[in-house]
């Protein structure tokens, strides 16, 4: 961790500190939004190593629940297209990973420092490769903006305390802290982020895949492929839980949509390797 | 002569849709059908679920539409509101909404072994599914697997294969706002 980071992210955590103290006598409400601020500002300087840490852990888990597709061409495939998308990101440098879990569970995952996973399920349901690239855009928009890591911190569902975020800002979780930390990731994964940070993911989704070539229209028809699947459907149960309805999703993408991309160039939506890639993933047994 | 260039660009916006592609499709949702792309155009026909269309060019968040249907008609309609239909659905007979249902849960239920039997919910707009999925439980309690996630990090891929790779399909760099991206930066570099 650089010397400025390191420094930035101590007064946060002092200020922290301070507050979680005033807040111990009563509740007050200005107290607690600046807390919240303040848990946020040491979730964003947490250094990347410790970042990674509890991604690895958080994936590990999700191997763990779900192994990954034994294919290394559809892995290698998505990790080109995950890739090439996550270069229009904010955090384009960052060791991206991406994978094809083997479960029929439609649904797709992120862990912070760069890990991005999609079900066999879902690449299934998908029609092309811009809809796949809006897919892993919205797994890389979580991670760009450290949602996990920012529930971690504020979700109180999870456990964590303010000395254990404090610990992973400055960059120096022991062994069983960093345990702790994972263990609460992988609760996130059934518990959902907020709904807010759901739609902020579709929509950096699409303008990752706008930029990388794609064409962002392409979602609503993922989007109209979830409508049609019953949410309580055991494939779909985790997806309908932990993330708002298709129909609420496509209400809060359209109006940036038409502006954005009502006019000009569509974009791409390539299909012929999507469909070979689909074609393998068809043609196998579940483990 | 501006009446004559306003029928003339008329005439042009209307038939675009008869002369775009031919890809089939379906009504996945009773909407309009209109003469030009755009919330405020007239409305030629409404079309109901389950009609099977012809479908053609894109603009935006519009497709051209031409109905099966005599007398045909042709429009626009929002992209979500029709669906387009593989070979292997129009394939078969029957409702083209259902034959698509049917193979949205053989997509899914056809990897696995008897215990996913699909069901397609044909009196509603939902298909089901009789397979287990992934729930919340199976991460949380899961034991890591460092094994599976070394797997994927040996078919990462550096920048140059992503390039290549996008390139092959004449993917190019587009300019486009990435709403509310609160961290910058390539500071975070991990190495390949």
């Amino acid at each position: 961790m650089r010397p400025g980071r390191s420094l930035r992210a101590l007064c946060a955590l002092l200020a922290l500190a301070a507050a979680g103290a005033a807040m111990a006598s009563g509740l007050d409400v200005q107290a607690l939004t600046g807390n919240m601020k303040r848990l946020r500002q040491a979730t964003q300087q947490m250094p990347l190593s410790e970042e990674r840490a509890i991604g690895r852990g958080m994936a590990e888990r999700l191997m763990g629940a779900s192994p990954p597709v034994k294919d290394a061409r559809v892995q290698r495939y998505v990790n080109r297209v995950g890739l090439w998308v996550a270069e229009g990101s904010q955090r384009p440098h960052l060791t991206w990973t991406f994978g094809v879990l083997d479960t029929p569970a439609v649904n797709a995952f992120a862990a912070p420092g760069g890990f991005v996973f999609i079900t066999r399920g879902l690449f299934l349901l998908l029609n092309n490769e811009g809809e796949l690239a809006v897919v892993l855009g919205h797994e890389i928009a979580h991670v760009t903006e450290r949602h996990h890591l920012e529930a971690l911190a504020q979700d109180a569902r999870v456990g964590i305390t303010a000395d254990l975020v404090a610990s992973a800002a400055r960059g120096n979780l022991d062994r069983g802290q960093l345990a702790q930390m994972i263990r609460a990731g992988a609760r996130l994964y059934a518990l959902g982020l907020k709904r807010q940070d759901e739609f902020q993911a579709d929509r950096i989704g699409i303008a990752l895949a706008a930029r990388a070539g794609y064409d962002p229209w392409t979602f609503m028809d993922t989007l109209t492929t979830l409508q049609a699947v019953h949410p309580d459907a055991p494939a779909m149960a985790l997806q309908s839980k932990t993330h708002p309805s298709p129909q609420e999703r496509r209400a809060h993408l359209l109006g940036e949509l038409d502006q954005d991309f009502g006019q000009g160039d569509p974009g791409a939506r390539p299909e012929t390797r999507f469909d070979a890639m689909r074609e393998r993933l068809s043609a196998r047994k579940a483990q | 002569m501006r009446a004559l260039r306003t029928a003339v660009l008329a005439a042009c916006l209307v038939a675009l849709p008869a002369a775009a592609g031919s890809a089939p499709g379906v009504v996945v949702q009773d909407a309009p059908l209109r003469a030009q792309p755009g919330t405020g155009a007239e409305a030629v026909a409404r079309l109901e679920r389950g009609d099977a269309v012809i479908l053609g060019d894109r603009a935006g968040g519009w497709i051209a539409v031409r109905t099966r249907s005599t007398p045909q008609r042709h429009g626009w309609m929002r992209v979500w509101h029709v669906r387009a239909q593989r070979a292997d659905e129009t394939a078969q007979s029957g409702n083209p909404l259902l034959a698509g249902l049917a193979r949205f849960s053989r997509a899914v239920t056809g990897l696995f072994d008897a215990g996913g039997k699909p069901e397609v919910n044909e009196g509603r707009t939902t298909a089901t599914f009789g397979v287990r999925g992934l729930d919340s439980g199976d991460i949380e309690h899961a034991a890591p697997n460092p094994a599976g996630l070394k797997r994927l990090v040996a078919a990462r891929v550096t920048p140059a294969d992503a390039n290549a790779h996008a390139h092959a399909e004449h993917l190019q760099r587009r300019k486009a706002t990435v709403p509310g991206a609160g961290v910058s930066g390539a500071e975070n570099w991990g190495g390949w």
